[in-house]
């Protein structure tokens, strides 16, 4: 049996209403960006611009020990 | 539903049925549409040839939340091709009053008239006791003049002079004439007609009404729920506006600064939306961190930016005039941003035309990065219409020219809004492609979830932005509103709305069709008018120096902008 094991996510929010997050969340490993948005009550894009590691995010990424997440407001307009 | 067509040479009028197969063009539909089959394309802009149409949105005066926007449509002055520009305020209620889908200008004339419409005629009255005023001044004279009931629209001394920045204001719903088309130099072509002033007096007109009221009440019940349940629309757009993008902007490397040569500034968070909201939050007094630009508009994304006493000082602090007027000039002072954007206000100038010439004039040695009262003088060299105020309200393409600057952020003779293209490559294809020069209003990507800095896939991205820039463009549907009608699906509800409104059934297909259509009847208008592909790039220096912030240059091919450019087929 292999023991699945957590990895740690440094996660910073410039969402107003989403904001209140540990600066450090556990996750499953293997657990992608999109898994881990919705883990974190965050609607997949919609409710977020995410970041990985200061660039845009793929839904499908895996994230890694130590890796940044940064949510930004999901702008459309200007 | 009618046209209203004045000649401004001999000050006639005429009205015109609407035809039933057009009921589903309006705004950036219907003045391309008009545009294309009546004005010649390699007529001169400020001639006699050229036309000015006023459209209403296919929605607009319907009292749907934020859909009250209206168009304004011409060849323009400013990139020699088809152009179109929107705005809020209360015009478009107003022309739907009096039953007006269109106003369209025609003719030419030296001397500057006020145009006044009501329900009954179309009078007109000379201009000269407002010529030379500032907006606020002349839109007060005027309200004094026909009361403050009316829709007033009006072009600035730039407007007079016939500059390529000059834009066209009109009244929000509290009177104040901040509500700017102000895109393309529309005001230049204003002013070559004569126009200084249209009044829009619905005084007895009744009511607009849907065709079918329970379908469009169906419809409204569902597009309301969307607006609501968007974050966007909801949540941020109330609460910080569209200024909440100078952080997102900066973090992509895409804030322009100093002349678009970098795309993150060292003092961002000083003119964030944050850092406006906590400001006029702490002033109080008049200033208002939400305010609706439009009757009826739900989203509120406007603001109301007081000083120190609390006094107003303009209205509203966008986030293009903070990303053109202060990072891409150097300037990180928030107060002295929006003395800019008051002046540029007050002359009535496209915010995004002239911080961007003052940008290319700092550039070229004019004044320094992050000199405040230089800029400003540059503002008031405008009003004068002294040889450097000419030359910066010539456009930024114009001041390139002149002081011998390649470094000029412009698409076909248009400067490019706050986004560096180098690090949000579809919006660098937006830029190169549309037909209406570089604009981000022409198809928004920076909220895709895609690597921005990647060259694939952002010709897709792009092309499917331009056509939802143009559906809500067309049916008088604030920007803004975009997400949540194309989140979900609610587009199906918006068909509903439409069909309620104008009584006909209107499919979701029809809507994307219209889009696709008027997309191709603004190529062939440019086309016409002798663009080619090398009309639908970046300035080269975006492909040959790297944006340090983001590590980036252009890299879309050529071929690939050329799949959906002028020359395409479609």
């Amino acid at each position: 049996m292999v023991l699945q094991q957590h990895i740690n996510v440094h996660v910073k929010s410039h969402i107003p209403w989403k904001s209140d997050y540990p600066p450090v969340i556990q996750v499953k490993e293997d657990t992608t960006i999109r898994q881990f948005c919705e883990q974190i009550g965050i609607e997949w894009d919609v409710e977020a611009l995410v970041f990985l590691n200061n660039q845009i995010a793929h839904e499908s990424q895996i994230l890694h020990n130590n890796d940044q997440v940064l949510l930004m407001i999901p702008v459309v307009g200007g | 539903m009618k046209y209203l067509r004045i000649n401004m040479t001999n000050l006639s009028y005429n009205e015109e049925d609407v035809p039933a197969d057009r009921l589903l063009l309006g705004g950036r539909a219907l003045t391309s549409q008009l545009v294309y089959e009546e004005v010649p394309a390699t007529c001169h802009p400020l001639g006699p040839l050229n036309k000015i149409v006023l459209a209403n949105g296919v929605l607009t005066g319907s009292l749907a939340s934020s859909a009250e926007r209206t168009s304004i449509g011409a060849k323009s002055p400013l990139t020699g091709g088809i152009k179109e520009s929107n705005a809020g305020g209360i015009a478009g209620l107003k022309m739907g009053r009096l039953g007006y889908r269109a106003i369209i200008f025609e003719g030419l004339r030296d001397d500057f008239q006020i145009v006044i419409i009501d329900k009954d005629s179309v009078r007109f009255e000379s201009a000269d006791e407002i010529l030379g005023l500032r907006a606020s001044e002349a839109a007060q004279k005027l309200m004094e003049r026909f009361g403050s009931n009316v829709s007033i629209n009006l072009i600035g001394v730039s407007g007079e002079m016939r500059m390529n920045t000059a834009a066209v204001t009109n009244l929000d719903k509290d009177g104040s004439p901040t509500r700017f088309y102000g895109r393309g130099g529309m005001g230049a072509v204003w002013g070559s007609k004569g126009i200084k002033a249209v009044i829009i007096d619905d005084t007895g007109a009744d009511r607009n009404k849907p065709k079918n009221r329970e379908r469009f009440m169906d419809g409204m019940k569902n597009y309301a729920l969307a607006l609501r349940e968007h974050p966007g629309t909801s949540k941020l757009y109330p609460e910080l506006g569209t200024a909440a993008m100078v952080r997102t902007t900066n973090q992509l490397g895409a804030l322009p600064t100093r002349n678009f040569s970098t795309g993150s500034f060292e003092h961002y968070e000083s003119i964030s939306g944050e850092k406006m909201r906590e400001t006029i939050l702490e002033r109080g007094g008049e200033g208002s961190t939400t305010h609706a630009c439009m009757p009826g508009c739900a989203i509120r994304c406007s603001n109301i930016y007081p000083d120190e006493q609390g006094k107003t000082v303009t209205t509203p602090i966008e986030y293009e005039n903070i990303g053109l007027l202060g990072s891409n000039l150097g300037i990180g002072n928030l107060d002295q941003v929006v003395e800019l954007n008051r002046l540029c206000n007050e002359l009535c100038v496209d915010t995004i035309e002239t911080g961007a010439a003052i940008g290319v004039a700092m550039q070229a040695g004019i004044a320094e990065f992050g000199d405040f009262e230089a800029a400003k003088n540059m503002l008031l060299d405008i009003e004068k219409g002294n040889p450097l105020g000419r030359i910066i309200g010539g456009g930024a393409t114009l001041v390139g020219k002149i002081y011998g600057e390649r470094r000029v952020p412009a698409v076909k003779g248009q400067a490019m809004p706050a986004y560096e293209p180098r690090s949000i490559k579809g919006l660098g294809v937006t830029f190169a492609t549309t037909p209406q020069g570089a604009d981000h209003t022409a198809g928004q990507t920076i909220r895709a979830q895609v690597d921005h800095r990647s060259p694939e896939g952002q010709v897709e991205v792009s092309y499917n932005a331009q056509h939802i820039a143009i559906v809500v463009d067309s049916l008088g549907v604030c920007f803004m509103a975009s997400g949540p009608i194309f989140t979900k699906d609610n587009i199906k509800h918006i068909a509903n709305l439409v069909s309620g409104y104008i009584g006909q059934d209107v499919s979701e297909e029809d809507i994307r069709a219209m889009a696709r259509n008027c997309l191709k009847t603004e190529h062939a208008f440019n086309r016409d008018a002798g663009f080619t592909k090398a009309h639908d790039r970046l300035p080269e220096y975006m492909y040959l120096e790297t944006n340090e912030a983001a590590n980036t240059r252009f890299d879309v091919k050529d071929e690939e902008l050329d799949k959906i450019g002028v020359t395409a087929a479609h």
